[in-house]
């Protein structure tokens, strides 16, 4: 490993101290968003549709993308993130408001993925007692196939990218759902320790601990698959 | 610190929350070890890796979805409101619905057969009435869509004989009216007129045709029943293609001309599509591709994609079909290993022991290839 390489991990220190301005910022923004779900939530509670409308345009991407990395296939994403919001809109006044609006959504979202994926397993392996063909992950994609790791470099730039993100999201499903829900908390929707140890309900030493684990997995699946591409 | 150690504390000091001594101390292990770095840069690349993978949009209109969901009354909801509506409301309702059946039986049985040949029984009388079509039509060519003037104009040709295909249902009974001269004017050049009118004219005459076999005892009048197919010469003059005497001829043709878009176009349109996992666009473009671009460079990659398309849209027996053609054709393709091993796992998924011949043959060829160990793993469990 080159020495420019390796300098990467003092840059990590400098990557890091953005990641922690990055996230002063994102609270500051935060703060005043609170404010303004408390608004939409109030008018939601007092029967205002379209309040409750404006709530999920301002969720719906951390919603839709929860849902699509959990269990990468857009179509079941759509409707698991509609079934998030119409839980929200029904559990609404139960809502106190003792937590985020946010947080309090992240929550129903994340535990709904983790249902609707151990329901999914359950009817896969009922498939696989009656011997009825099926892949491994209930039917998203056939799953030896999707750990195929296309490393040979194409023609067309655009469609290696493409790929590339198909096999990291193929790679991402293959960790076990404690495992992956972390991960995406954390590493793509930027969430806190803390605020995912609320979300998911578990201790802040389980929330490291299965990160720590889920990122030295996905590592060793991405290994050789990165390193082919960066020698090519 | 030593490796184990050094590789627990990653997770802490890609989050940056490794400060101190214990930094100091990971700082120094990595400098001396060239393993544990090497770990390390393959752990940022992997953490890079995934968080390109970003946010994505749900499709558009979705909070407007969700609304709409949720303002539409849930099923309880609905039948409890059924149940409970006063009689006031409930009657006229019922009233109503009602008559709306009544009125809808009484259409339905003005269009049974029986009532069709009833209305044939009264042809004579209409055909001492001599049409004004027949009157203002132009005799040597007649106008194709009027079928029934050409017949009446020229009561020698001969009686219908053929039927034509049993493409249409039976006409309703009135069909023979409206599909007279009040719906092609007289003087109207039909042989002159664009496909797209000539096309908004034909429903209105084709379906008549297959009134043909309901006519018994030889009482129809053809040009009532406008069953009389143009003369050669008549097709020859008013259509510019021998097939276009067809309703559906015509479709074909419309359809089969599709706007001619770029190879780059259509490529890229395909991979997006594609990476988006909007398997059905993907595929359209794939085959648009194919057909339009054949000689192009990327056919083998398009070929590829279009039977992974069709494998993630879980449509196996035709992505085995163009995974089994792309080996055949492309045998040394770069891909061919993937393709084999996916054509191999995909004749499991359908049930095809073939599969394990496959899969044995692909590890044997390919036996280093990135997805030989999910084939080892495989076999064993669906090839006893």
């Amino acid at each position: 490993m080159s020495a420019r390489n390796f300098t990467g991990w003092t840059g990590t220190l400098e990557d890091v101290t953005g990641l922690k301005l990055q996230q002063a910022n994102g609270d500051a923004r935060a703060l005043g968003a609170v404010d303004e779900d408390r608004r939409l939530v109030d008018r939601a509670k007092a029967g205002d549709v379209r309040a409750f409308e404006a709530l999920v345009r301002r969720y719906e991407r951390w919603v839709f993308t929860l849902a699509l990395r959990m269990v990468g296939d857009r179509g079941d994403a759509e409707d698991i993130a509609q079934e998030v919001f119409l839980k929200a809109y029904r559990g609404l006044q139960g809502f106190r408001g003792g937590s985020r609006f946010s947080t309090w959504l992240y929550a129903i979202a994340s535990h709904h993925c983790l249902n609707h994926l151990a329901g999914r397993d359950s009817r896969a392996r009922r498939a696989e007692r009656t011997g009825n063909p099926t892949d491994r992950h209930g039917g998203v994609l056939p799953s030896a196939l999707d750990r195929v790791a296309d490393a040979s470099p194409g023609p067309d730039a655009v469609l290696e990218r493409h790929e590339l993100r198909r096999v990291i999201q193929n790679e991402l499903v293959q960790l076990t759902e404690q495992h992956r829900i972390v991960l995406i908390l954390r590493d793509i929707q930027g969430m806190s320790y803390e605020d995912i140890a609320e979300t998911l309900g578990v201790e802040l030493g389980t929330v490291r601990s299965r990160l720590h684990r889920a990122r030295m997995e996905l590592k060793a699946r991405l290994e050789p698959l990165l390193a082919n591409r960066s020698e090519t | 610190m030593n490796c184990p150690e050094a590789r627990e504390a990653f997770t802490d000091l890609y989050d940056g929350t490794l400060s101190g001594p214990p930094l100091a101390s990971l700082s120094q292990h990595l400098d001396g070890c060239s393993a544990c770095r090497a770990e390390w840069v393959a752990f940022r690349r992997a953490m890079d890796a995934l968080k390109a993978l970003g946010d994505e949009e749900p499709s558009r209109g979705f909070a407007a979805r969700v609304a709409e969901r949720i303002e539409a009354p849930r099923w309880w909801q609905r039948a409890a409101a059924t149940l409970v509506f006063p009689l006031r409301v409930k009657l006229p309702i019922h009233a109503a619905a009602l008559v709306l059946l009544g009125m809808a039986g009484l259409w339905m049985s003005q269009r049974s057969p029986e009532l069709q040949r009833a209305a044939v029984e009264h042809a004579p009388v209409a055909k001492e009435r001599p049409s004004p079509v027949t009157e203002a039509a132009p005799p040597p060519i007649p106008p194709t869509s009027t079928k029934e003037t050409e017949a009446v104009a020229r009561p020698s040709a001969p009686p219908p004989k053929t039927v034509a295909p049993q493409k249409f249902p039976p006409p309703p009974a009135g069909a023979g009216k409206v599909a007279g001269p009040a719906a092609v004017p007289a003087d109207q050049d039909v042989a002159h007129t664009p496909p797209a009118r000539e096309e908004a004219a034909r429903p209105l005459v084709a379906p008549p045709a297959v009134a043909v076999p309901q006519v018994q005892g030889g009482v129809a009048d053809p040009g009532r029943l406008q069953s009389a197919p143009p003369p050669p010469e008549a097709r020859t003059k008013a259509e510019s293609t021998p097939r276009a005497d067809t309703g559906v001829s015509v479709m074909q043709r419309s359809i089969s001309v599709p706007a001619r878009r770029s190879a780059d176009d259509l490529f890229s349109s395909a991979v997006t599509e594609f990476a988006a996992q909007r398997y059905e666009p993907a595929i359209g473009d794939l085959r648009a591709f194919l057909a339009q671009h054949p000689n192009d460079g990327r056919v083998p990659d398009a070929r590829f994609l279009l039977a992974d398309a069709y494998r993630a849209q879980r449509r196996y027996a035709e992505a085995s079909d163009e995974f089994e053609a792309f080996l055949r054709q492309y045998p040394t393709h770069r891909r061919a290993p993937d393709a084999l091993y996916r054509h191999g796992e995909i004749r499991l998924l359908l049930g095809d022991q073939s599969g394990c011949n496959i899969l044995r043959d692909a590890l044997n060829r390919y036996p280093d290839a990135p997805e030989a160990a999910a084939a080892r793993e495989t076999l064993p469990a669906r090839c006893p």
